[in-house]
């Protein structure tokens, strides 16, 4: 579980104690926040959120949509792609009409392109050379904004951005940094390592070095030869023969992938066995097999927060989008469901 | 032989006489400590860390990448490359390192549905492969190169920190930010694509194009303080995630550069640069494009950006190009110099834990920066100017030890044009390889909406737009004496993606292929301009272990090489008297103990010693499973006329057949016939053709056996058509161009899968892929004592 996961959990109340944790300023961003959120509360009468405001998708955006769909693949989407669009058409609309909540179109670019398209339809609405912000008032009366991509585009992302900065701006307590930790810690987890000695064939000179190598093998167990024989008998390559505790990841790099894959699986005590390398071949010697291990949090912490923070980020989106949702009265275009 | 060289020569024979010491000596648990374990590494340490586990002193191949963007860079976010959406360095380093997924734009501009890990199945896109790609193998080093020119209006567009809401909706911010979005079918099919193209030119042409007068763009210019503090958060961030990503435990799992690119184009000619940092000790501000102006413009609200003469004035800043001299181009002399006071000096350096700053600079895509030449005039210079005296020429050769040589826009090695059986300065055929038919950046892959140019004959090409030819300018240089013997251009090699998707170390000749430029090149066969597109390749260095000094130290000796993608491990030492029978040994610890490796010069040559005598050995990529062809050693050298000139010499494994690679192709499979090819290839061999007063270098290429390029796996699976026999591949594609809806939208897609090596524009739908090291250099003794 994870602290978006505990906003989600719990009574009304509770959620809020719980967002108001997640939720201190920055001050300029919170102020910000705080003025939309008033302004949509109160100075609306508390209309925003109490009368649930009526959000259509028009049935040609939808149907431009599958349109789209149709002319990319040649063939109508499945259920699963149906839902995904619809999914997306809806987020985009609800993130609009949350950002014209906020008051995000009063700012000058949206302004600027708001007065753009009114000139575009309007030549002279108000008898006299119009400001820009006289432009944009009239394009928001006409509902140009509604249909204009460029204006939906800046204030669906300004929105979208607004919400997941909300969380990227915070520094998390250290119980949920351990409580994120804890529950990821396969992702910081140090990996296994093997300690060897290797008796190489060289197959820069011997094609037939996995042939050598099982030869040298019987050799080595008819004479019970020991470690120490047994390298006397390996021909000279550029391999190391002896390595110290290494990882899968540094072994790979070193003899290539197969040989790493190969050695992880042995373990001290089973004598030599042959394995492939970007070499050749060799009879590979475990001394040492150390698991893998969890370091301490302090070892990685930057790190961890790093990853909560982009997690919860994504998941504060997901979460103020479904509780958005049920903020509005979503029309769906007829047979849309 | 500088005494650094030979005290360095010293230390390494003494460390690999230690390792072969203990790994001959018998004892009951040898392991135990590792050989090497002694661990005084043969360069400076700038950083308090501990060596790795796997430190080798005979050095090992990491693989990594020297070049690679993300939704920081300007024209990843005209391309719908979404840095909010994941796509930013950290996503980058995250992806290198195999533990995430990547977001790319679907084609339509709509972000993919995300994927948590490369474990989950990858969302299906449209028609083509997943927008949520993994790398197939984890990379062991890289550095995210955004550009740095526009790092203060993308602090402003992305709104880093929330604090430039504002100015995040400002035009230049609405063009960022792709404000032209449109959906996919329009009236205006490709009109979101012809605006990112068409962004591109106005970001490009208004501060990185210009040549005397560089300036910033205007929301920048109208609030400097505030732009100033918007380019520290988006540096400050890229410092941030490089450091996120380095592993500095003894595991040594992965190490990140701190870097930018400078992204010159005056003139859409390609002059950029990437500079990497040594450790976290960098410059507080990036010094870019804007920092080769030849002229600075103090009142950009005032002074328009003059973009055709310049006088270079007389001073430090651009020393050592003499005052006076009249430039229709920008200088990458002050943007050295600014650098080298800053972070060398240390006079604007960031605090960090390590002890100094150092930096190195890499070109690319010089096949792009060539410069223009008509009726046989240069009317534009190259980016490898003519040094203007001996300073510079030193300059030259200190500052830019490195050059990409390949890269998705293409390979920069040499060019040969099957179309018109002709080279550029060269008759290897070998050069037929992810040739462009565009000569600047303008018209190059993926940039222009059509773009890709024409197929102009190959001495319509300047020599130095390729790298072998700029190679033979530098002996050319130190031939004649003319700058006191200096070779200013005795630089190494490493490859690259520049991909625009922070894809970092992903190179498949797959159909999986993503393209590289967002929304641009989504469907990378549509165009003439992507089509040509390659997958791009790993910068290798081989290091004693995986640490920014090692790594750092290695791409400044050279001893590097790049490749077409496989990772492929290729070794190359250069002495005077190395055995035949090297390969049977050790031929590593053979090779540094009686020469130099990749990317070093000869030592000197006794008197009465004889031809030079290389030994070169390649370890296929096994993971991949394409087998290898042969080893070339390529050689150029300038004859006691003057004259340069070059020679290919297979000198182990199969010749092979440079102009039809398809023989050796399973149609059914698209891979090399199975009997063909080995998985390891090694040599010792002396220069047949040696003249002990002539100045020469020596490279490797190393070709696997042929595969079928990315573009014709593409095509067979997502569009249906086969580019492996034309005649069918056209008359499949014609059948689609009729049939229904679907099938017409990959005829669309597919539109250039039928391209071939005769066609324009040119596509190999067979390629053999390959690796190129760093080059050897020899100087005749004379030369050398003069110096």
């Amino acid at each position: 579980m994870d602290v978006a996961d505990l906003v989600r959990a719990g009574d009304p109340v509770r959620r809020e104690m719980k967002l108001r944790q997640w939720l201190p300023a920055p001050a300029l961003h919170m102020l910000a926040l705080g003025a939309g959120l008033f302004a949509a509360l109160e100075l609306r009468g508390g209309a925003f959120l109490a009368q649930k405001p009526r959000v259509e998708i028009p049935a040609h955006r939808f149907e431009q949509m599958v349109t789209e769909f149709r002319a990319d693949t040649g063939r109508g989407p499945t259920r699963e792609e149906w839902a995904q669009m619809l999914d997306l058409l809806v987020d985009d609309e609800i993130l609009f009409q949350y950002a014209l909540a906020l008051g995000l179109h009063e700012n000058s670019a949206a302004q600027s392109r708001l007065a753009q398209i009114a000139e575009f339809v309007e030549a002279n609405p108000h008898g006299h050379e119009p400001s820009p912000a006289e432009l944009a008032g009239a394009a928001m009366e006409l509902g140009l904004h509604e249909g204009d991509l460029v204006v939906r585009r800046i204030l669906v992302d300004s929105a979208r951005r607004l919400i997941r900065g909300v969380v990227l701006l915070q520094q998390p307590t250290p119980e949920l940094v351990e409580q994120y930790y804890a529950a990821h810690a396969a992702d910081f987890t140090s990996p296994a390592r093997i300690r060897l000695s290797q008796v190489a064939i060289n197959g820069f000179v011997h094609s037939d070095s996995a042939a050598r190598a099982e030869r040298l093998l019987a050799r080595i167990q008819a004479q019970k030869l020991g470690l120490d024989a047994a390298l006397a008998l390996a021909d000279e390559t550029p391999a190391p023969v002896h390595l110290g505790l290494q990882n899968q990841q540094s072994l790979a790099g070193e003899f290539g992938s197969d040989f790493a894959a190969t050695v992880m699986t042995l373990r001290p005590g089973g004598g030599f066995t042959v394995v492939p390398s970007d070499y050749g071949h060799h009879l590979v010697w475990i001394h040492e097999y150390e698991a893998a291990r969890v370091p301490p949090l302090e070892a990685v912490r930057d790190a961890v927060t790093g990853a909560l923070l982009q997690k919860l980020a994504d998941d504060w989106l997901r979460l103020r989008l479904r509780e958005l949702r049920g903020e509005f009265d979503i029309v769906l275009p007829p047979g849309v469901s | 032989m500088s005494s650094t060289r030979r005290a360095w020569g010293f230390v390494t024979r003494l460390a690999t006489l230690g390792a072969l010491a203990c790994a001959t000596m018998s004892d009951a648990d040898p392991a135990k400590p590792a050989p090497g374990v002694a661990r005084k590494p043969p360069y400076e340490l700038t950083e308090n860390r501990p060596r790795c586990n796997h430190y080798n002193p005979q050095r090992q191949a990491f693989f990594g990448t020297t070049h690679l963007h993300t939704g920081l860079s300007f024209d990843a976010s005209i391309r719908f490359v979404d840095y909010a959406n994941g796509n930013n360095p950290r996503g980058a380093y995250q992806f290198a390192k195999q533990k995430a997924p990547i977001n790319i734009p679907e084609p339509s501009g709509l972000q993919p549905k995300p994927r948590g890990s490369c474990q989950d199945p990858a969302t299906p896109s449209l028609d083509g492969p997943s927008r949520t790609p993994c790398v197939d193998e984890p990379l062991d080093w890289g550095a995210v190169t955004d550009h740095s020119e526009h790092f203060g209006v993308m602090g402003f567009c992305k709104n880093l920190g929330g604090k430039y809401l504002s100015e995040s909706l400002s035009m230049e911010c609405r063009m960022l930010n792709g404000f032209f979005y449109e959906p996919l079918k329009t009236l205006n099919p490709g009109f979101g694509k012809t605006m990112a193209s068409n962004a591109f030119t106005q970001l490009t042409l208004t501060n990185l194009g210009a040549i005397s007068q560089n300036t910033n763009l205007p929301v920048c210019n109208n609030h400097p303080e505030l732009c100033a503090k918007a380019e520290m958060e988006v540096w400050s961030e890229v410092q941030a995630a490089a450091e996120e990503a380095y592993d500095r435990s003894e595991e040594c799992s992965f190490t990140s550069f701190v870097a930018y690119e400078n992204a010159s184009t005056p003139l859409l000619n390609n002059w950029h640069r990437n500079v990497i940092f040594r450790n976290d000790r960098v410059v507080k501000t990036p010094v870019n494009a804007l920092d080769m102006a030849v002229v600075v413009n103090k009142d950009p609200l005032k002074d328009p950006v003059d973009t055709l003469l310049a006088v270079v004035p007389d001073e430090p800043r651009v020393w050592p190009v003499p005052p006076g001299t009249k430039v229709n181009h920008p200088l990458p002399q002050p943007f050295w110099n600014k650098l080298e006071e800053d972070c060398t000096k240390g006079k604007n350096v960031t605090p960090g834990l390590a002890t100094r700053c150092d930096f190195i600079t890499i070109p690319h895509n010089s096949n792009l920066g060539g410069g223009v030449i008509a009726d046989g005039k240069t009317i534009f210079p190259p980016m490898f100017l003519d040094p203007y005296n001996t300073a510079d020429a030193k300059r030259h050769l200190e500052m830019e030890p490195l050059v990409e040589i390949y890269q998705d826009k293409g390979a920069s090695e040499c060019r040969y044009d099957p179309r018109y059986l002709a080279g550029t300065n060269t008759i290897d055929e070998f050069c037929a390889f992810e040739i462009l038919d565009s000569k600047s950046l303008g018209s190059a892959s993926g940039v222009g909406s059509g773009g890709g140019g024409a197929a102009a004959p190959p001495d319509t090409w300047a020599d130095r737009a390729y790298v072998r030819n700029v190679w033979k300018d530098g002996i050319q240089y130190a031939a004649k004496n003319t700058f006191d013997g200096i070779n200013p251009f005795k630089m190494g090699v490493v490859s690259a993606s520049d991909s625009h998707t922070g894809v970092m170390g992903w190179h498949p000749e797959t159909d999986q292929w993503p393209g590289h430029l967002g929304i641009d090149d989504a469907f990378p066969m549509a165009d003439s301009s992507s089509i040509q597109n390659s997958t791009g390749g790993p910068s290798v260095v081989w290091a004693e272990e995986n640490t920014r000094d090692s790594i750092f130290e290695a791409l400044k000796r050279k001893e590097t090489y790049g490749t077409s993608g496989p990772r492929m491990k290729v070794r190359f030492f250069g002495g005077w008297n190395y055995p035949a029978d090297a390969c049977s040994k050790d031929h590593v610890a053979i090779g540094y103990q009686g020469g130099v490796p990749m990317g070093g010069d000869l030592p000197t040559r006794a008197s009465g010693a004889g031809a030079p005598t290389f030994i070169t050995s390649a370890i296929w990529d096994g993971k991949i499973g394409t087998k290898l062809e042969q080893i070339q050693i390529i050689k150029g050298w300038v004859d006691g006329k003057g004259n340069s000139h070059e020679r290919v010499y297979t000198v182990v494994g199969d010749p092979g057949s440079p102009l039809n690679p398809q023989a050796a192709i399973d149609p059914s499979t698209c891979k090399a016939k199975p009997d063909l090819g080995t998985e390891r290839l090694c040599t010792v061999w002396k220069d047949p053709d040696f003249d002990p007063n002539e100045h020469a270098f020596y490279y490797v290429r190393v070709l696997e056996q042929p595969v079928c390029r990315y573009s014709t796996l593409w095509c067979r699976n997502w569009i249906r058509v086969d580019p492996l026999d034309t005649d069918t591949c056209n008359s499949q594609l014609a059948a689609l161009q009729q049939g229904n809806a679907a099938e017409r939208a990959r005829a669309s897609h597919g539109a250039k899968c039928c391209s071939n090596q005769t066609t324009e524009p040119f596509v190999q739908p067979v390629i053999q892929e390959r690796a190129w090291t760093s080059p050897i250099w020899y100087e005749p003794v004379t030369r050398s004592a003069a110096k």
